[in-house]
């Protein structure tokens, strides 16, 4: 699948993650318990679990955005394109903010929520680009660019319209842009079809699958529904219990499941009739 | 009039910070309900009608405020020339009035918006700095809150000297902290929203993100809250410039008219006490109406997002 010189080279190699959270008296909580997963170019990787499997705190770990009281120990190398590869568990607060939206782009779940209410749509684009370094004169022409990439129409109307008079679909795929806009060679995208209905949720995974494979990023997909994942994604890491269960090429791993929870979730679907 | 005022039931933190005007004037408006229509339209009035006298106070008296005038002493209101008469140095009250009207107000106005910068900037950095500064903060937050603030604004002014800045530093250094606690507790339950997390997950500043997606967020509470601040500020200046340690005497005040009528109340001229006395409390209450007014419809409007 990959059409790199080097095909086994991961974009991103997450080693030992390690999430704690601290909870009251001193003691602390396990959340995810050695991690290892490998992300490569161009492809989609569906991370699988259930509610509070953890899949979450790891997406968001990764990029340093966990909650307050919650630790990641482990390692997260990133090929950034230049050079050897950065830690981004290991990274200052300064270089993370760097890496952050302009080498790994995220997306969260409810996009019109992730849109601050009182900004506009091309306000979003024009302080992302200025926090890092795009010129102002560059400003407008990139974030149409980016919105014009997710299929939407980079009007002025758009431009200039607040998150809520944009539909779920607009939002989620305004986010997408936003995430999308400096090329970043990571996408995690966290749960964010849940809100949307099936033809929606189609067009956005579709559009990030494309995205993904052309530019040659990978994208994280973090997702409960087995369904979405072997749809969309070319590999799925089943995590349970804190750790990786099952790992594997979607087809195999769908045809087969080897862990028992998988098998659940696999005959949870047929059992709803998807 | 200090002695009137009833201790200050700011209680402690942030239990007692939000809803519902709190109990910091010595003046308070009673439920307001359907009716506040009507008040709040007179509440305007009073305020514009005192900041036109105040605007316009050269043009509308002859006098000069501070001048004094041995031949028309103790006059009593009514006389010719001297619509509220003159003290005992001669000055006439109107043009006192109208220059005092001048002082208080801008204190009121400029320390009101001072009470709120520094509590919505300190309760703000209390919210996203690490924890000792956050408890540095809100413990002295506490402690200001647990001492009678009008002492404490008396110490700062007589230690600093009475000027127009010092009197203003003085009502927004005993002020802030109920600002600061809403505003900490605002941009603390805006920290983990959806749209703070994208913002910081696209590399946005901790600079940035707080004051492009935090403060906004947080200020309309702040807002209600600041009008408040606004009436608690004139009363405060009032005090102290009774006191002689506000605005400098040379300046009239209402608060230093009260001062400077003190002995005549005693001697028939009640009107020297009551005439500034009613003006301070009119211009608060006011302030209340148009306050409860504003909290009432942020509460009703609640949050929006």
């Amino acid at each position: 699948m990959s059409r790199r010189a080097a095909p086994g080279a991961p974009l991103l190699r997450v080693g030992g993650l390690v999430v704690e959270a601290a909870t009251g008296g001193g003691a602390v909580r396990r959340i995810v318990d050695g991690l290892d997963l490998d992300l490569h170019p161009g492809e989609v990787t569906a991370l699988v679990g259930r509610s509070g499997s953890g899949k979450t705190l790891t997406a968001r770990s990764l990029i340093g955005l966990a909650p307050r009281g919650v630790l990641a120990r482990g390692s997260a190398l990133l090929d950034t394109g230049d050079g050897a590869p950065v830690d981004l568990l290991a990274l200052s607060r300064r270089r993370l903010r760097a890496v952050r939206g302009a080498r790994v782009g995220a997306v969260f779940q409810e996009a019109q929520a992730g849109l601050n209410p009182t900004v506009r749509v091309g306000g979003h684009f024009t302080e992302t680009l200025a926090a890092h370094g795009v010129p102002r004169s560059e400003r407008r022409a990139a974030g149409a660019a980016a919105l014009a990439r997710v299929g939407l129409v980079p009007s002025t109307g758009l431009w200039t319209a607040y998150p809520f008079e944009l539909s779920g679909g607009q939002a989620q795929r305004v986010a997408i842009a936003l995430a999308t806009v400096l090329a970043p060679r990571l996408l995690i995208a966290d749960e964010i079809t849940s809100a949307l209905d099936a033809v929606t949720r189609a067009e956005v995974l579709d559009l990030l699958r494309g995205q993904t494979v052309a530019a040659g990023c990978a994208l994280l997909l973090v997702t409960h529904d087995l369904d979405v994942a072997g749809r969309w994604a070319d590999r799925i890491a089943v995590l349970d219990g804190g750790r990786i269960v099952e790992h594997g090429r979607a087809a195999a791993l769908l045809a087969a499941p080897a862990h028992p929870f998988t098998r659940a979730l696999v005959g949870g679907d047929e059992g709803a009739g998807a | 009039m200090v002695g009137r005022e009833p201790p200050r039931q700011r209680g402690t933190a942030a239990a007692t910070v939000r809803g519902g005007p709190r109990g910091l004037l010595a003046v308070r408006l009673p439920a307001a309900g359907r009716a506040g229509g009507a008040a709040i339209a007179a509440a305007c009035a009073a305020l514009a009608l005192m900041a036109a006298a105040a605007l316009l106070a050269p043009w509308l008296t002859a006098h000069d405020p501070v001048a004094t005038d041995t031949s028309a002493v103790s006059l009593p209101p009514g006389t010719p020339g001297h619509p509220l008469g003159t003290d005992a140095l001669g000055r006439d009250l109107a043009a006192r009035m109208l220059f005092g009207a001048r002082s208080s107000l801008l204190v009121g106005v400029v320390a009101g918006a001072a009470t709120v910068v520094l509590g919505t900037l300190l309760g703000g950095l209390a919210a996203v700095a690490p924890r000792p500064v956050d408890a540095l903060i809100t413990r002295t937050a506490d402690a200001l809150l647990a001492l009678p603030l009008v002492l404490v604004a008396m110490a700062i002014a007589a230690v600093a000297g009475s000027s127009f800045g010092t009197v203003v530093a003085a009502i927004a250094a005993t002020a802030w902290m109920p600002v600061a606690l809403i505003a900490r507790a605002e941009v603390g339950a805006l920290r983990e929203r959806p749209f703070v997390r994208a913002a910081r997950g696209l590399g946005l500043s901790r600079t940035r993100v707080l004051t492009r997606h935090l403060l906004p967020g947080a200020l309309p509470p702040i807002a209600a809250i600041a009008a408040f601040e606004v009436g608690h500020a004139v009363l405060t200046e009032s005090t102290l410039s009774f006191l002689g340690i506000g605005v400098p005497a040379n300046r009239p005040s209402w608060g230093g008219l009260l001062a400077d009528a003190r002995s005549q109340m005693l001697s028939g001229q009640w009107y020297a006490v009551a005439v500034p006395a009613a003006a301070i409390v009119a211009a608060i209450i006011a302030v209340n109406v148009l306050a409860t007014a504003f909290d009432r419809h942020a509460a009703a409007a609640g949050r929006t997002w």
